[in-house]
């Protein structure tokens, strides 16, 4: 398993050949080429392993080098490959490609296109450590430094003030977050005095469990701060800024889903502790719910993918919360996937339409488009949940299971299901389809996109369709990793509590297979109703948006306080402001004055106001007579000696 | 009375009177007549003490050498016409002067005289001339930095030179 | 035989004449001559230390200080023509270029 170090390292040199020669040799299309060969090897590396490990159930740790030493403990960097790592490695370097390609058509003619290319494969080689990694330390690495690629590449067009301060949110909100990942860290290290996952599962069992709650929490705070949940998530909309495929492949696929990711990585600790665990799954609940009201009203056609994104990776957390583990990375899975695919259609009608956001100004571009279209209809089916595409297979077992589990988690689940169909419906059709809002100018142009941004488009939506019946074979290879019976590095002890932790999920049965699982939803009343409601809601953006029978406008007067409340994202940005912006304002203000004007300012000018006044007086026994300095002298002599003699 | 207490009393008296000439004489030949005195009182207060090297030597360069380097600078400068004292100095300086005497003779008086004694007793005096030990030292232990003083002699010598000559400054540079 | 302790009273005596002399002249010559008085008593009480401890130390060092008094002098006087050349005049009043 040593090729397994090409994986990560394989984007870290395209990276440095293209900062290195991008303006100067490679350029426009080469540096584009050069990139996409880079992540295409670590896809390639990353299949072979992740089919050894799919057929041996086997996990590696290879520690590559030896960091740095702390005590007896030693940082390295490393590579822990087992069924989890190899699934999310293989999500991130698969998805990274597609994007890659489809990049290489969306940026065409920027003037900072090898810059663009160098920032992506920075970012994919900081993605890889953080999913390859067996500590926290680089896990930490890892997570800061996809956090400066999401703020480069936020900012990638920086001479626009939006866009930086769009990167400057990011940045700053994130760091909240990662303040609490890092003190979970360093309350790990002094509990366990090592930071290696495998160790730190190992020495589980004897730690109060107080410190495991603090630990995971803090851990979880670093999520929340990632992966845009509740109430860090207001930097993720604002982050849509940058280029489609960073919004793509960063702010949708890969990035985001770190923090479900490290949950996953560390379920041994989260599974210890039930306050834990309660606290993934409502504050993901909450998310998921809230986010999805928020993209019900919005016009820009990014945000409203945000605003999905943040709900989706809310199902993921609750499904964490849940205890189900595995359909929780089964819908990461599916949702890179068709999530990806959404955004880098958007992005190609972006590109047909110069760069139009507002969906209220679009329409009628599905006949001029149909590849985009295809797909992009297959993408919003698989989120809204519609079968056979994989959103439905791994979205639906998480609504089920809540509904097995937690009344109220299954309540705002599923209402937030008919929503999700409600809002990307209503993005499509007015997008794609209704009347001619289109301004006429644009319209002679819209076009299909070229094959290197349609091929990437029909390859995902290909994915989104056939990969929900991997269901079986995704949840059985994910066991090794997230089910207690089969993890071959947890003892005993642990093991006992590890299940003990995820005792709520186990009188859940979710069909494995995926026809079954098919079957049985198609049967079951429970089943009936969470696809009624998907289709529910597509009927009713069909209505309203497409047939026009209901008015919106009408509706959104009727319901005026709840559509401010929306529209305004819950106000959210409007507290932060007023307690952070403007409450920090205010305090830097008082300390300006206190601490600069009174205090600094005192003693500088102080000091040298008494210096001037000190050598005025002093100034005056600056005779210019050899006599009077003699006579100091004397003076000085005698007083120096009448001390010695008199304090003898 | 001993004869050497007499010739201290008398001896210091003389160097005293003329350092107090020195001081306040207006006319500065009077001035440098009286250093004079002083030197030589001071010179028979050596011999009073058995230092007949140094009592000599002060007479040679004090009394002869150095002085002659005053005459012959006073007989330069023209006579000084202003007022020989500063009263405002005087009358600050004089009482510090005082404590400072005071306290330099009780120091001087009373003052511990805890120190190592050294080998030339009285006795070897009997033996050999002071001259001798003076000079077996200066010879042998402070060789080097009598070798030092004669070059500082030296230096002192071209400085006066140089800087009494006339006019040095502007032909320097003109030529340089 | 003097009790050793009224040579050093003597030489601080001088001493302080001397002082007093350097404080009070506003002759530039004067205070030259009153400095050579201040060197004289150091000599003293080298002196007077030396026969008291029975060592012959000061009195190489009376030899030194009898040197650097010739070097001194040689040198003061010369600064002294130069002033004189510089101001026509050798009164310490005039010479005030240091005057805060």
């Amino acid at each position: 398993m040593e090729y397994l170090w090409i994986i990560p390292f394989s984007p870290l040199v395209a990276f440095i050949i293209i900062g290195l020669f991008g303006y100067k040799f490679l350029r426009e299309p080469l540096s584009g080429i050069v990139a996409v060969i880079g992540v295409a090897i670590s896809a390639v590396a990353s299949i072979i392993g992740f089919i050894d490990v799919a057929k041996t159930g086997n996990y590696y740790d290879l520690k590559l080098y030896n960091w740095m030493s702390i005590g007896d403990y030693n940082i390295s960097v490393s590579i822990l490959w087992d069924p989890l790592s190899a699934l999310m490695t293989c999500v991130v370097t698969c998805v990274s490609t597609f994007i890659f390609i489809f990049a290489t058509g969306y940026m065409k003619g920027d003037e900072s296109y090898p810059r663009f290319f160098a920032y992506l494969s920075l970012f994919v080689f900081m993605m890889l450590m953080l999913t390859l990694s067996d500590n926290l330390v680089q896990l930490f690495f890892g997570w800061e430094g996809v956090g400066l690629a999401s703020y480069l590449l936020i900012g990638f067009w920086h001479y626009k003030k939006s866009a930086a301060n769009a990167a400057m949110e990011s940045f700053v909100v994130n760091r909240v977050g990662d303040w609490l990942f890092l003190l979970g860290i360093l309350l790990a290290f002094v509990t366990f005095g090592t930071l290696d996952y495998l160790q730190i599962f190992n020495k589980l069992a004897g730690v109060d469990y107080v410190i495991i709650t603090a630990i995971a929490l803090l851990l979880f705070g670093g999520a929340v701060g990632k992966s845009a949940q509740i109430p860090l998530h207001i930097w993720l909309p604002n982050a849509m800024e940058g280029p489609t495929p960073v919004s793509a492949l960063i702010h949708a696929a890969t990035m985001v889903a770190a923090g479900v990711y490290m949950v996953a990585r560390l379920m041994p600790v989260f599974a210890s502790s039930e306050v834990a665990l309660d606290t993934v799954m409502f504050v993901g609940t909450m998310s998921a719910f809230i986010a999805a009201t928020m993209g019900l009203v919005q016009n820009d056609i990014k945000r409203i993918i945000a605003y999905s994104t943040l709900s989706q990776l809310g199902y993921m957390f609750a499904a964490e919360g849940l205890g189900l583990f595995s359909e929780g990375m089964f819908h990461l899975t599916s949702h890179a996937v068709f999530k990806a695919l959404l955004f880098l259609g958007s992005g190609s009608v972006l590109i047909a339409l110069h760069h139009l956001l507002d969906i209220q100004k679009m329409g009628q571009i599905g006949r001029a488009m149909p590849i985009t279209t295809g797909t992009f209809l297959i993408g919003a089916l698989a989120l809204a949940g519609i079968p056979p595409f994989v959103g439905f297979f791994s979205k639906d077992p998480i609504i089920e299971g809540a509904y097995e589990i937690n009344t109220f988690v299954f309540l705002f689940l599923w209402g937030g299901a008919f929503l999700t169909a409600f809002y990307i419906f209503r993005l499509f059709f007015l997008t794609f389809f209704d009347g001619d809002r289109l301004d006429p100018h644009l319209r002679e142009h819209v076009h299909e996109s070229p094959p290197n941004m349609t091929i990437p488009l029909i390859v995902l939506a290909t994915a989104t369709v056939v990969l929900g019946f991997f269901k079986e074979f995704f949840i059985n290879f994910l066991k090794p990793s997230l089910d207690p019976a089969y993890m071959k590095f947890l003892p005993n002890d642990v093991k006992a509590l590890v299940s003990e932790g995820l005792s709520r999920a186990h009188h859940v049965h979710i069909e494995p297979n995926a026809f079954s699982f098919l079957g049985h939803s198609l049967t079951s009343f429970l089943g009936i109703l969470i696809l009624a409601t998907a289709i529910a809601g597509i009927t009713l953006a069909y209505v309203m948006y497409q047939i026009r029978r209901i008015d919106p406008v009408k509706i959104g007067d009727m319901f005026q306080p709840i559509y401010k409340l929306f529209y305004n994202r819950w106000y959210f940005d409007h507290i932060y402001y007023a307690i952070f912006v403007y409450g920090y304002y205010k305090l830097s203000k008082v300390l300006w004055f206190v601490g600069d004007k009174v205090i600094i300012d005192g003693i500088v000018d102080g000091s040298g106001k008494g210096s001037v006044f000190a050598g005025g007086v002093l100034g005056k026994t600056q005779l210019g007579r050899i006599s009077g300095y003699v006579l100091q002298m004397l003076i000085g002599v005698v007083i120096f000696l009448s001390l010695f003699l008199f304090l003898k | 009375m001993e004869l050497s207490v007499v010739a201290f009393w008398i001896l210091s008296t003389i160097a005293v009177v003329s350092a107090i000439g020195v001081v306040f004489f207006k006319n500065i030949v009077y001035s440098v007549l009286s250093l004079i005195s002083a030197l030589i009182a001071i010179s028979g207060l050596f011999f009073n003490l058995g230092a007949e090297l140094v009592g000599a030597l002060q007479i040679l360069i004090y009394a002869v050498a150095i002085v002659v380097f005053y005459v012959l600078v006073i007989s330069t400068v023209p006579q000084y016409k202003g007022e020989a004292v500063d009263p405002k100095y005087a009358l600050l300086s004089a009482p510090f002067g005082f404590i400072l005497f005071l306290e330099l003779a009780y120091v001087s008086v009373y003052g511990l005289w805890a120190s190592n004694t050294g080998i030339f007793s009285p006795d070897i005096f009997q033996q050999i001339s002071n001259a001798k030990a003076v000079a077996t030292l200066l010879f042998t232990k402070y060789l080097f930095p009598f070798e030092v003083a004669s070059l500082i002699l030296l230096v002192a010598m071209i400085g006066a030179i140089l800087l009494g000559k006339k006019d040095i400054v502007e032909d320097e540079e003109g030529g340089a | 035989m003097v009790p050793y302790e009224y040579y050093v009273a003597l030489s601080g005596l001088l001493m302080v004449l001397g002082l007093i002399g350097v404080i009070v002249r506003k002759n530039v010559i004067a205070m030259l001559i009153s400095t050579e008085l201040m060197l004289n008593a150091v000599n003293i009480a080298f002196v007077a230390f030396d026969v008291k401890l029975h060592d012959v130390v000061g009195q190489v060092f009376v030899f030194f200080i009898l040197t650097i008094a010739a070097a001194e002098a040689a040198v003061g006087l010369g600064l002294i023509m130069a002033i004189y050349r510089m101001k026509k005049d050798v009164d310490v009043e005039k010479l005030t270029e240091l005057k805060g």
